[in-house]
């Protein structure tokens, strides 16, 4: 069996034949052994030894190699070969830089030519804001707020202009139009994102075909109205941002640190694309970077109108409470009031309203009851924002005749009154006069139907002074001016009474005259004063000096509610007078 | 669910647009084909229990005064070729795209429609053209926009194709 080397110094191995004789056990074999294995042996060792033969033989199998480590999922040989051809690369650069700059150059130039243009862009767009807001009142408020702050007007001018919202995310596989991932921000409503993908990336082949564009040119900007479509490319995929608003190159800086990154770790699945989208579920945290946003001028700043804005609203919703809280006390006090007034026995109102922040109350009102400005003064309220009109009548309620019977009867503070059931009781101590001579009218007074004084006890008035006695008597006369009957002992006191003191003293003795009759006049002075001037002329038929009395007539008092005219008298005075 | 790019070519006024708006609801107006020179529509459909969606690149049509933007349809999963049965010049049209993409793509999923098949009387195809997309190795259909004949087979049959399933 023989071995053979060709031309090209491969190795022909000859087809092993069958041996077909039997060999001796001891000597044959051990020399057949040899025959075969020694020039094997020889021809391995001197193929082993040979380095060129060696480098011939593994340079053949390097690439067959290499591509079977490339397609391992852990690609080993990558990682191995690191070390060795960053250094190579870095030895190679740091000899000859110049080779390298060559290999580089097609790669070079075009990246530069992207970063000045990407500068330039910046530049203009400052340029331009500049320029719009240096004559315009918000430019001059933001002028004045550069020279406040001691900031550039560039940047005040950036600061309230980068407003913006990235809306939607698309990742884009560049050559087929398929969207491969999607995000869009809250809210924002999303149209079919696969059509949409598809159009933009029919569009973007269709400007580069219809306009000389160079090799490596992409469409990277689309506006309309305050949406701006920024499109940043890697030789598989895209990635294509929809922005409201101003957006910041800054954003354009992250859409290239992305779709890079993605080309690094989807490297293997856009080369490979079949149309499986669900590969690149892992590159969403990539999208969502992109997905920006910059909300209401001056937020992020020390001085920012919204926080004054925020003091403001906030300082306007605390003055429209307290101003309702205070109109709501106000009112409520005043209600308060209205309904104090309703319960108050001997008031009726009928209307109240409110105009211009004054209070106009009609009702009625008997004279006897509470008076409705005490009642006002008590609680505290300002009698400037009162006005009221009370028409007078004649109450029923058991106060209210109580009130009347003491007011009518003139009951000194020993006697009480208690009404019920339209009986009159009356209670307490009185003098034999008072019993005499006023309480009988207890029955005229209205709502009395029955007059009870069995627990009215009487004190005997031995002592009482002839003027107390005049004081206290009281004659009512009817419509005929005739004395109401049961009052002749009330005169016939009096008589007593003033002959008496004016045999004492020189006092003058005043009668005077009320009533509720009206003349024809309208007036109820001139029938009071006629009633005073009857009494005075039967006085002087019963020997009293003229010049002793003295006639006065006075408007009916308005609890003077009876009706008919009285006659009541006063000591004191000289008749000197 | 993966997707996959599907490329309607042929001459003008073969119908293609009428094929696809009687598979799909489209979105975007028909402007867009004579302005930029196609319309992007989408179709899911489910071969073989599998949900796959359709992305169909509505490329305009090929006349004496217009080619077809052939960058449209760079790596395209499949492409239908439409030819008018009423008008023999259509068939070459297509046979002239389906050369172009070969060359420029490579090898790539076809099915030639024959369409406007409810014309009978006007029907201008013989044998002898389908025949030659026989010897082209070129699936072909007799299909109707306005009839509805063959439209969902040729999409589903050409998704089979891009899928690799047939």
């Amino acid at each position: 069996m023989a071995t053979e080397t060709d031309n090209d110094g491969e190795i022909n191995e000859p087809e092993p034949k069958e041996l077909e004789f039997e060999l001796d056990a001891d000597g044959d074999l051990g020399r057949l052994q040899e025959i075969l294995t020694i020039p094997e042996v020889k021809r391995l060792r001197a193929r082993l030894d040979d380095p060129d033969v060696r480098a011939k033989e593994i340079s053949d199998i390097i690439p067959q190699a290499l591509t079977l480590s490339g397609g391992k999922e852990d690609n080993h040989l990558a990682r191995s070969l690191k070390p060795t051809l960053a250094k190579s690369i870095e030895d190679s650069a740091r000899e000859n830089p110049q080779v390298l700059a060559d290999a580089i150059f097609p790669v070079l130039g075009p990246a530069i030519r992207k970063s000045i243009q990407d500068a330039f862009q910046v530049l203009v767009q400052r340029l331009q804001m500049t320029l719009e807001y240096a004559t315009t009142a918000k430019g001059w408020k933001w002028r004045l707020e550069a020279m406040r702050t001691g900031r550039s007007f560039a940047e005040v001018v950036l600061y309230h202009t980068l407003v913006y919202r990235v809306e939607q995310v698309f990742l884009i596989h560049k050559e087929k139009g398929i969207l491969l991932q999607h995000i869009s921000a809250p809210s924002v409503e999303v149209r079919d994102g696969d059509m949409i993908s598809g159009m933009l990336t029919a569009i973007t082949d269709f400007v580069k075909d219809s306009f000389d564009s160079k090799e490596g040119d992409e469409l990277n900007s689309l506006n309309l109205g305050d949406l701006t479509v920024w499109i940043e490319s890697g030789p598989r995929a895209s990635l294509a941002v929809v922005v409201r608003g101003n957006a910041p190159f800054g954003l354009r800086k992250t859409m290239q640190e992305q779709i890079e990154a993605i080309h690094q770790e989807f490297e293997k699945q856009l080369y490979d694309f079949q149309g499986e989208t669900v590969y690149f579920d892992p590159a969403r945290p990539r999208l969502e970077a992109c997905l920006q946003s910059k909300f209401s001028e001056g937020e992020a700043g020390p001085i920012g109108p919204p926080k004054s804005a925020y003091v403001a609203l906030g300082f306007l919703v605390l003055l429209i409470v307290g101003f309702v809280a205070w109109r709501w006390y106000h009112s409520s006090r005043w209600e308060d009031y209205f309904e104090a007034l309703r319960a108050t026995e001997g008031i009726t109102l009928t209307e109240v309203e409110r105009r211009w922040g004054v209070y106009h109350v009609r009702g009625l009102r008997d004279p006897l009851a509470d008076h409705p400005l005490a009642l006002l003064r008590e609680r505290g309220l300002d009698e400037q924002n009162f006005r009221d009109r009370w028409e007078p009548y004649v109450a029923l309620t058991p106060l209210m005749v109580e009130r009347r019977a003491a007011n009518v009867l003139k009951s000194p503070p020993s006697v009480q009154f208690e009404m019920n059931s339209g009986e009159l009781t009356v209670k307490g101590e009185a003098s034999e006069v008072w019993v005499s001579e006023q309480l009988p009218l207890a029955s005229v007074i209205p709502g009395v139907r029955e007059v009870n004084s069995g627990q009215l006890r009487i004190v005997r008035a031995t002592n009482s002074t002839p003027a107390e006695r005049i004081r206290t008597t009281s004659l009512l006369f009817d419509r005929e001016r005739e004395l109401i009957a049961g009052q002749e002992e009330s005169w016939a006191i009096l008589l007593r009474s003033v002959r008496e003191h004016v045999a004492n003293s020189d006092d003058l003795i005043r009668i005077i005259g009320e009533s509720s009759f009206l003349d024809f006049g309208g007036q109820s002075e001139t029938e009071a004063d006629v009633v005073a001037e009857l009494v005075k002329r039967n006085l002087v038929q019963n020997g009293i000096p003229e010049v002793r009395m003295k006639v006065e007539a006075k408007r009916a008092q308005a609890e003077f509610t009876l009706r008919n005219s009285r006659v009541t008298f006063r000591v004191g005075g000289s008749t000197a007078l | 669910m993966p997707s996959k790019k599907i490329c309607l070519l042929g001459a003008t006024g073969a119908g293609k647009t009428s094929l696809v708006a009687r598979f799909v609801r489209s979105m975007f107006s028909e402007k867009y084909q004579t302005t930029i020179g196609v319309k992007v529509d989408k179709k899911e459909i489910e071969i073989a229990g599998e949900n796959i969606r359709l992305m169909i690149w509505d490329l305009e049509g090929e006349d004496e005064t217009v080619d077809i933007n052939m960058k449209y349809t760079r790596s395209a999963d499949g492409c239908l070729l439409v030819a008018d049965g009423t008008r023999a010049h259509t068939l070459d049209t297509a046979l002239s795209i389906h050369q172009r993409l070969t060359d420029q793509n490579g090898p790539v999923p076809c099915i030639c429609l024959l369409n406007k098949h409810d014309m009978a009387d006007d029907w201008v195809f013989t044998d002898a053209d389908t025949a030659e997309l026989d010897k082209r190795n070129i699936p072909w259909l007799n299909t109707s926009a306005k009839a509805g004949e063959n439209v969902n087979e040729a999409f589903t049959d050409l998704a089979r194709q891009a899928l690799g399933t047939s």
